[in-house]
């Protein structure tokens, strides 16, 4: 029923929409991988520390702990992505300036930190997807814990 | 000669498209996570870029293909219903039965509204909002795809509805006066406006993140008091049925799922046709399109703000508070925005596409054009839901059937004994999960596809219009089904 100049408009049509969604989804999502945000956050995060909480020595830690430290109650530096696979070590520490509880969704890990202290969560990441960590009584998220197969 | 509507509506396809890209485009610059109704424990991996790739050529290529290759006689229109199971059928459909089934809904109905207004406020402890909107809202559309209209024997308003008035009856010695006539034109509007009014309660309303509380139980139970007031009112002005089957909101999305599945009860008989064989007819009735975009929107949406959208989401909510608004007014209001606004993008894509349609040279009206395509996008709104809510489904109803179900008010009873389970988030694989959202997507686009063609050939023939037309119809459902691989690869990225 179609004549042979709408087969021909049809496939340069595909061929052309094939090329721009290529272009589109091939540029579009760089650097959304969560390794570089880890070791940024871990950055930013101590020398937050040094600076905003009471003045610890800092003292070299084995293994690292990736820290997030909460100043008045939210993150500093925003929500912080951790990225693992499947069967890491999750290794969080949570520097807080309130009493809170540390809650890791999906793995349902919950530890309370006492206001000026702080606590440590290590687990293995062993179920894969996305989940939030919040401090569980003022529903504030402080971390997205990503876990790829 | 009909005015027709001027030159900018030739333009009107590119620019829908381009503004969509560009909104999409500016929420993936920012970062941002936010979730809907504090129930996600685990949320889906983004679909990873290959994958995305490969679907949106498989998408194109196999679109054309299939333009080329599909039937050129209508397959789809027709009635093969044949009654079936005759003793199943009696059973099923006797009065006992289908009082248990009313006895079953409203007893769930009040214990979502016990559980809501005197349950703990932790929405994830609390029976009422794991059933509205899991349970219910997304299981019953699973139900009525395999079974057909379900909802008719399982809604706790048309149960009430009907033991009223059958208690009139005992009561008064004769039946209850005849309602008024329902406005034809009316249609299916009333249950489009409560569809919007879900949405907006379930996605905006309840939204959580920003340090704002999600859904509260208290507010599931009062707007289903609210909402059932509302739905009490229309039944009896307009008639239980007549309620039921034009405005009450979840028994015509139901319904229009419904029309999908082999089975169903006609003249109170179960029998058996060809899937979708009453898709084909559904969206005539006055309101139908809305239904479908606006479930094709509300998905989008929900999607969109667990990825593509939060970063634009974030900063909009940010200028807000700057000026002095309270965070939560602030999440509502920005939220609000999006939310009409991806529903307008919606409705606008699909909008160019019918006007691209009546460029090509067909002599009917817009109305016309939306009423007989709209059925098409049915599969796409269910391949939507799935790809989004699968895994919410298959986690949470974990919960709802053990330690909700025991413990409904989360105070610490165990009327089952299954109070201390939880809910196993290793029961399916995260690749297994992108598997079955990229499956749902091609098929879903692919049956569109196949729907939108018939109704081509049906309507115009085996003409040029019928051909050309198409190929819009085709782009709407293409840049829909590739929107909806795109959100699956930004969401929670």
């Amino acid at each position: 029923m179609q004549s042979n100049a709408a087969r021909v408009l049809v496939a340069l049509g595909s061929i052309a929409a094939i090329v721009v969604l290529l272009i589109v989804f091939a540029g579009g999502d760089d650097g959304g991988d969560g390794d570089t945000t880890v070791s940024e956050t871990a950055a930013t995060a101590e020398t937050g520390g040094g600076s905003g909480g009471p003045a610890k020595p800092e003292k070299p830690e084995k293994p690292e702990f990736t820290r997030i430290t909460v100043v008045d109650g939210q993150p500093k530096g925003g929500v912080s992505d951790l990225s693992y696979s499947k069967g890491d070590e999750v290794r969080l520490e949570v520097v807080s300036d309130v009493a809170e509880e540390v809650h890791v969704h999906g793995y349902d890990i919950s530890k309370d930190v006492a206001a000026g202290g702080d606590v440590k969560l290590r687990f293995g990441a062993e179920i894969e997807g996305v989940f939030e960590v919040e401090l569980e009584r003022a529903a504030v998220q402080i971390a997205q814990l990503t876990v790829k197969p | 000669m009909t005015p027709r509507p001027g030159r900018l509506l030739r333009v009107g396809f590119p620019v829908a498209a381009a503004a969509f890209l560009a909104v999409v485009a500016t929420g993936a610059a920012f970062p941002g996570y936010a979730e809907a109704h504090g129930l996600i424990g685990r949320g889906d991996l983004p679909l990873p870029d290959w994958l995305l790739a490969w679907g949106a050529t498989l998408l194109l290529i196999g679109s054309f293909a299939g333009l080329v290759l599909l039937w050129q006689k209508p397959k789809l229109e027709g009635d093969t219903w044949r009654p079936i199971a005759p003793r199943l059928s009696a059973v099923l459909l006797s009065p006992l039965t289908q009082t248990l089934f009313g006895l079953l809904s409203v007893g769930l109905f009040v214990l979502v509204i016990h559980s809501g207004l005197n349950g703990t406020v932790a929405p994830d402890r609390n029976f009422s909002v794991t059933f509205v909107f899991v349970t219910f809202w997304l299981g019953l559309v699973l139900l009525s795809v395999l079974f057909g209209g379900v909802f008719d024997a399982l809604s706790p308003w048309r149960a009430i509805g009907r033991g009223v008035s059958a208690l009139f009856s005992l009561v008064a010695g004769r039946r209850a006066p005849a309602p008024l006539s329902y406005p034809e034109r009316l249609g299916r509007w009333p249950a489009a406006v409560g569809l919007v009014g879900f949405l907006w309660f379930e996605l905006v309303w309840g939204q959580s993140g920003f340090a704002a509380a999600g859904v509260s139980p208290h507010d599931v139970a009062v707007a289903a008091i609210i909402y059932s007031v509302v739905t009490f009112v229309g039944m009896a002005l307009y008639g239980v049925d007549r309620w039921h089957e034009r405005g009450e909101t979840f028994s015509v999305y139901f319904g229009m799922f419904a029309t999908i599945s082999p089975l169903e009860i006609r003249d109170g008989r179960l029998g058996r046709r060809r899937v979708f064989e009453r898709t084909t007819g559904w969206a005539m009735v006055p309101g139908s399109l809305a239904i479908v975009l606006v479930a094709i929107g509300g998905t989008s949406f929900d999607g969109a703000q667990e990825g593509a959208l939060s970063g634009a989401i974030t900063s909009t909510f940010q200028s807000f508070t700057d000026g002095g608004m309270s965070p939560i007014t602030a999440l509502r209001l920005t939220n609000s925005l999006y939310f009409a606004g991806s529903l307008l993008v919606v409705a606008g894509i699909f909008w160019a596409g019918i006007e691209g349609m009546r460029i090509v040279g067909t002599k009917r009206s817009a109305r016309e054009l939306g009423r007989l395509f709209a059925h098409a996008f049915i599969p796409i709104a269910l391949a939507y839901l799935v790809a989004h809510y699968f895994s919410l489904v298959a986690f949470q109803e974990q919960a709802q059937f053990t330690y909700l179900l025991s413990d409904p008010l989360g105070d610490g009873s165990n009327v089952f004994g299954t109070a201390d389970s939880a809910i196993d988030y290793t029961v399916i694989g995260a690749t297994a999960i992108q598997w079955v959202q990229f499956a749902s997507i091609v098929v879903g686009h692919a049956t569109a596809l196949a729907l939108g063609h018939d109704r081509a050939l049906a309507t115009f023939g085996g003409t040029r219009a019928a051909w050309w037309s198409q190929l819009w119809m085709l782009a709407v459902m293409l840049i829909f089904s590739t929107l909806g691989l795109y959100l699956l690869s930004q969401a929670n990225a």
